[in-house]
C-alpha cells in the first residue's frame, strides 16, 4: 500500500474493513469448533481406551503416553478456538458500535498531534529519562 | 657643517623643511590610525566568524552597520540558521520516530487489522484496538512530517548560504592582511623620513620640531583591538619590559644557614632511607 493511500484512510473505513474481516472469520469458527471438537473427542476415546488396556497390559505405556499427549494437544487447540469464539463476538460488538461513530476515544492521541502535541512515543521516551 | 644626511635640505628654507616634516607627520598617524581601524575590522571579522561557526553564543556589536554589510548578512543569517535548526529540534523531539519507520508500522498495522486471517493468526480485541488508535496517531505524525518538509530545504539552503557569507568573509579577511602588510611598509619609509626631517630640524636655532609620534608596535595595535597574542610576542613582551613588573625589589631575604654535618659516616643503619648529600 503507497503512503498516500495510508494517508487516506479513514476511521470509518478502517472499523468497516476490520468488522468485515472479523466477520469472516467468525463465519469460519463454527466448523472450525466442530472440528476441533470431533478431534478432541476421539482423542479423549482412544486415550482413554489406551489407559483401559494399559492396566491390562504393561508393554503399552508408550500407546498411553502417545495417546495423551493427543489429548492435551486438541484440548489446547479446542480452548484456542473457543476464545477466539468469545473474543470474535466480544469484537464484533465493540466494533459495530464504533461504526455509528463513537470512535472518539482511540484518537486522543492523534488529536494531540494534530494539535501541535507530543506523540506518545515522545512522551513515553520523555518519562523513561525521568524515571532515569 | 651640514650632515651628509641632510645634504638635499640645506638648500632649502626651515618654513619649507618644517612643512614637509609636519605632512610626513600627518601621514604617519593617518596610517597608524587606519592600521588601527584594520586591526579592530579584523577582530570584529574573526568574531562574528566565531558566532557563524557556533564557537560564541552571541555575534559582536557592530557598531557602523553600513560598513560591514556582509558581517550583518552573516550574523542574520546565522540567527535563521539557528531558527530552522531548534524548528526541526523540536519536531524531531515532538514526534520522536522518524517518517520512515512510521510509514512501515502504518503499513504492517493496516495489513494486520484488515487482511483475512486464520484465528490463531489473528489479533486478539485489545491488540486491534490498541493498532486502531496507533494507526491513526501516526497517521498525524507523517501529516506533521509531511507539513514541515520545507523546513529541511531551507535548512540546507541557509546553511549552505551561511558557508558562503563566511568564505566571502575568510577571503576579505586575507585582503585585509595583506592591506595591513602594506600600510605596514608605507610606515617604515614615512617614519625614517620623518626622523631625518626632525635631526635636521633640531639642529637649527628657533626651531622646536614635535617629536615623531612613537611607533606602535603591531600588537599592541592587535591587543587595542582586542585580539590575543602568540606564545612568541607575549615572550617578547616580557622580554622588553612591557609588563608591570610584579616581582617585589627588595633583596630577597637570606635563606637560614645550613647546619654543617659531620663528614663522618653515622654508625646508625639507613633503614630504608636513602643517603643524603653532605652525609658522608
Amino acid at each position: 500500500m503507497q503512503t498516500n493511500d495510508l494517508l487516506n484512510v479513514t476511521p470509518d473505513a478502517l472499523v468497516k474493513a476490520i468488522v468485515r474481516r472479523r466477520e469472516t472469520l467468525a463465519s469460519s469458527l463454527p466448523k472450525e469448533l466442530e472440528r476441533r471438537s470431533e478431534e478432541n473427542d476421539r482423542a479423549y476415546s482412544l486415550a482413554k481406551a489406551a489407559d483401559e488396556e494399559g492396566k491390562a497390559n504393561e508393554d503399552q505405556s508408550n500407546q498411553i503416553d502417545e495417546n495423551e499427549t493427543f489429548r492435551r494437544r486438541t484440548v489446547s487447540r479446542l480452548w484456542s478456538v473457543r476464545h477466539a469464539v468469545e473474543d470474535t463476538e466480544e469484537a464484533l460488538a465493540f466494533w459495530r458500535e464504533m461504526e455509528a461513530g463513537s470512535w472518539g476515544h482511540l484518537l486522543e492521541d492523534a488529536q494531540r498531534v494534530e494539535q501541535g502535541g507530543a506523540s506518545s512515543y515522545a512522551l513515553r521516551k520523555k518519562n523513561e529519562v525521568e524515571d532515569v | 657643517m651640514t650632515n651628509r644626511f641632510h645634504l638635499d635640505l640645506a638648500a632649502q628654507l626651515r618654513e619649507e623643511v618644517e612643512a614637509t616634516y609636519a605632512a610626513t607627520i600627518a601621514e604617519v598617524n593617518r596610517l597608524d590610525e587606519e592600521r588601527q581601524r584594520m586591526y579592530i575590522d579584523k577582530k570584529l571579522r574573526s568574531e562574528v566568524i566565531k558566532f557563524a561557526v557556533n564557537k560564541i553564543q552571541h555575534p559582536p556589536v557592530i557598531e557602523h552597520p553600513e560598513e560591514h554589510a556582509n558581517l550583518i548578512q552573516a550574523i542574520e543569517e546565522k540567527n535563521e540558521f539557528d531558527r530552522l535548526l531548534s524548528l526541526r529540534d523540536e519536531l524531531a523531539s515532538r514526534l520522536s520516530v522518524p517518517r520512515h519507520r512510521l510509514v512501515q508500522a502504518m503499513e504492517s498495522f493496516y495489513h494486520r487489522l484488515t487482511a483475512p486471517a486464520p484465528a490463531s493468526e489473528s489479533p486478539h480485541l485489545g491488540a486491534e484496538i490498541e493498532m486502531f488508535s496507533r494507526f491513526f496517531e501516526m497517521q498525524a505524525m507523517v501529516k506533521a512530517y509531511d507539513e514541515h518538509r520545507g523546513l529541511h530545504h531551507e535548512l540546507d539552503g541557509a546553511r549552505t548560504s551561511l558557508l558562503e557569507t563566511v568564505k566571502a568573509i575568510n577571503r576579505e579577511d586575507r585582503k585585509f592582511s595583506q592591506r595591513l602588510t602594506k600600510n605596514s611598509e608605507q610606515t617604515r619609509p614615512l617614519r625614517r623620513e620623518a626622523g631625518r626631517l626632525r635631526a635636521f630640524l633640531k639642529d637649527i636655532p628657533g626651531a622646536n620640531p614635535l617629536p615623531v609620534p612613537e611607533q606602535v608596535e603591531e600588537f599592541t595595535l592587535r591587543l587595542a583591538a582586542g585580539n590575543s597574542l602568540s606564545i612568541e610576542e607575549f615572550a617578547a613582551m616580557l622580554e622588553h619590559g612591557g609588563l608591570t613588573n610584579f616581582e617585589d625589589t627588595e633583596a630577597p631575604a637570606p635563606t637560614p644557614k645550613k647546619r654543617r654535618t659531620s663528614s663522618m659516616r653515622r654508625a646508625e643503619p639507613m633503614r630504608g632511607r636513602r643517603r643524603q648529600n653532605g652525609q658522608g
